[in-house]
């Protein structure tokens, strides 16, 4: 009961960061229809971003760890969301009204741009950082092993839950979040009521952008490492995680995320570390089989 | 001679390589209704849609209040208080009726006094609309749908509101509220409308004037009771067409 106690928060919180990610994937597939395969190496730049920040932080002498953890985490959205926002404005806008499947090699092509940019400007060795948040709790101990919560564990998944407040709010309450709505169901109509079709579709990139660099700032914290190939295996995981869920659907990626996080610790804790990607894959195949539309997709009939 | 609200000067555009209108021109003055008939295919929601740039004018000209808005982008238009109930509704299905309501209050700036107001307006003329306010747009009926597609276009305050076969689905009676619902909204604001009806006896009943739109020409025009005399119009739109 205890080891199992200690898998359940270790999903948790890889899960977490996984459905961060998911919801990116989902946002854009929801609003434009094509799956953003660069998204997985946005996750990858923020992670960079935020190592990078925090280097600079604390070289120029900052030691109050929630400053900054607070600076990284503000510099590191900004800057992925501008990354995002420009891989849209490049690769994706000009193929927007050209056959279906440009968009999408165009994003393949700019998955390779972004990992081999990171690997030409900051090499390929993997970059460790000192861990920056430390300590934890013992909850409680059975038949000698102890359950831990470490703080970075707290601050995770507690972050992911601010934020997932933050964006349930934006687009369910805001003029945006209704525009952004708008133009996934129906995007002439959207232009037609004088929503600007292009803008709100950036916005959504930027969004989607800013929520992988939150993960992959949490990623950095918690595992300690960024390289520039992480966004490959930990972009098919989030994707994964958002047709598991119901592509399109945004509690889906979150569900969805959480699911593979706990479906990988869980593997990994009672057969083998090694089938860990397996076991996620075959749950994902499984639940396909019997709802090919994932757990809280809709159906696509719609009355008309 | 007062100036156009609307005014279209040799129109041409295309859906692909398929022409759709060939030189069109009509003008709605202000404070005008002006039905467009003709017969399936005519190009007449085709004209409705490029006034907001869907399909792009391949040759001519389109003034509104005499600002050149040829090759504005859509949202742009729709911000100088153009609305249109387009074909096929086109509600989001996805939304509350409040939302879709909502989304029509978006298109046009406006005070929190005037939202409420063309709600209250919206909820008068559809009352049917105010039981339904939370429920999802895609599962409201036909009838309901239509009613929120006009009311949605109605909440931007429109100056020129376009209907594209407003009465298709309805039930005879409520497609005559809706009728008179536009007299009024025409005789009390002042709002000029441009309707597209299957229906023409009723079209041409309702509007100052009409125009005859076959295979991307206007053939005719006039006013809606010299329209209505017209034995050529009689034979292709009237007879045999009638409720």
């Amino acid at each position: 009961m205890a080891y199992f106690s200690q898998q359940l928060i270790n999903g948790v919180v890889l899960g977490s960061i996984y459905g961060l990610i998911a919801i990116g994937y989902t946002m854009v597939y929801g609003i434009v229809g094509m799956i953003n395969f660069a998204h997985g190496d946005i996750f990858m730049i923020g992670g960079f971003v935020a190592l990078i920040t925090f280097l600079i932080l604390v070289s120029i002498g900052l030691t109050f760890v929630p400053v900054i953890l607070l600076l990284v985490l503000l510099v590191a959205m900004a800057m992925t969301a501008l990354y995002g926002w420009s891989v849209e404005r490049i690769a994706y806008r000009p193929l927007r009204h050209s056959f279906r499947l440009a968009p999408m090699l165009s994003a393949i092509g700019m998955s390779f741009a972004l990992s081999n940019f990171a690997q030409v400007a900051q090499g390929a060795r993997v970059k460790p950082v000192p861990p920056i948040v430390t300590g934890g709790y013992t909850l409680f101990e059975r038949s000698g092993f102890a359950v831990q919560l470490s703080n970075i564990q707290i601050i995770v998944v507690i972050t992911t839950l601010v934020l997932l407040a933050l964006f349930t709010y934006l687009v369910s309450r805001t003029r945006l979040g209704r525009d952004m709505r708008a133009c996934e169901q129906d995007q002439t109509m959207a232009a037609l009521l004088g929503v600007d079709v292009d803008r709100t579709i950036s916005m959504t990139f930027v969004i989607g952008a800013a929520l992988a660099a939150v993960a992959g700032m949490m990623y950095l914290l918690y595992y300690g490492l960024v390289d520039f190939f992480m966004g490959f295996v930990a972009g098919i995981k989030a994707f994964t995680a958002a047709v598991l869920g119901g592509i399109g659907s945004l509690p889906g990626a979150m569900l969805g995320g959480l699911s593979i996080g706990l479906i990988e610790t869980m593997w990994s804790a009672y057969f083998s570390v090694e089938y860990k990607d397996v076991a996620a894959f075959s749950i994902l195949i499984v639940v396909l089989i019997f709802l090919p539309t994932g757990l809280l997709g809709r159906p696509e009939v719609e009355k008309v | 001679m007062t100036v156009p609200l609307l005014a279209i000067h040799g129109l041409q555009a295309a859906y692909g390589k398929i022409v759709a209108l060939k030189g069109v021109d009509i003008e709605i003055k202000p404070r005008e209704i002006v039905a467009l008939i003709g017969a399936n295919g005519a190009g007449k929601s085709t004209l409705m849609m490029s006034v907001f740039g869907r399909p792009r004018a391949n040759a001519g000209r389109i003034e509104f209040d005499g600002h050149d808005i040829t090759g504005l982008s859509t949202h742009e238009i729709a911000r100088m208080r153009i609305a249109q109930s387009p074909e096929g509704r086109r509600i989001f299905p996805r939304m509350s009726v409040a939302e879709n309501l909502q989304m029509g209050a978006d298109a046009t700036e406006g005070t929190e006094t005037e939202r409420r107001d063309s709600l209250d307006r919206v909820m008068a003329l559809f009352p049917r609309l105010k039981e339904r306010l939370t429920q999802r747009g895609g599962t409201l009926s036909g009838g309901e749908q239509q009613m929120l597609a006009i009311g949605r276009a109605l909440m931007s305050r429109p100056r020129l509101l376009m209907l594209d076969e407003p009465s298709l689905g309805l039930a005879p009676l409520i497609a005559k509220q809706i009728f008179e619902a536009i007299r009024t909204l025409n005789k009390q604001d002042g709002l000029a409308v441009l309707i597209v009806e299957q229906n023409a006896n009723h079209a041409l009943r309702l509007a100052h004037r009409g125009y005859v739109l076959v295979n991307g020409l206007i053939t005719l025009s006039g006013t809606g009771a010299e329209l209505l005399q017209r034995p050529e119009i009689r034979a292709a739109y009237l007879e045999g067409g009638r409720h």
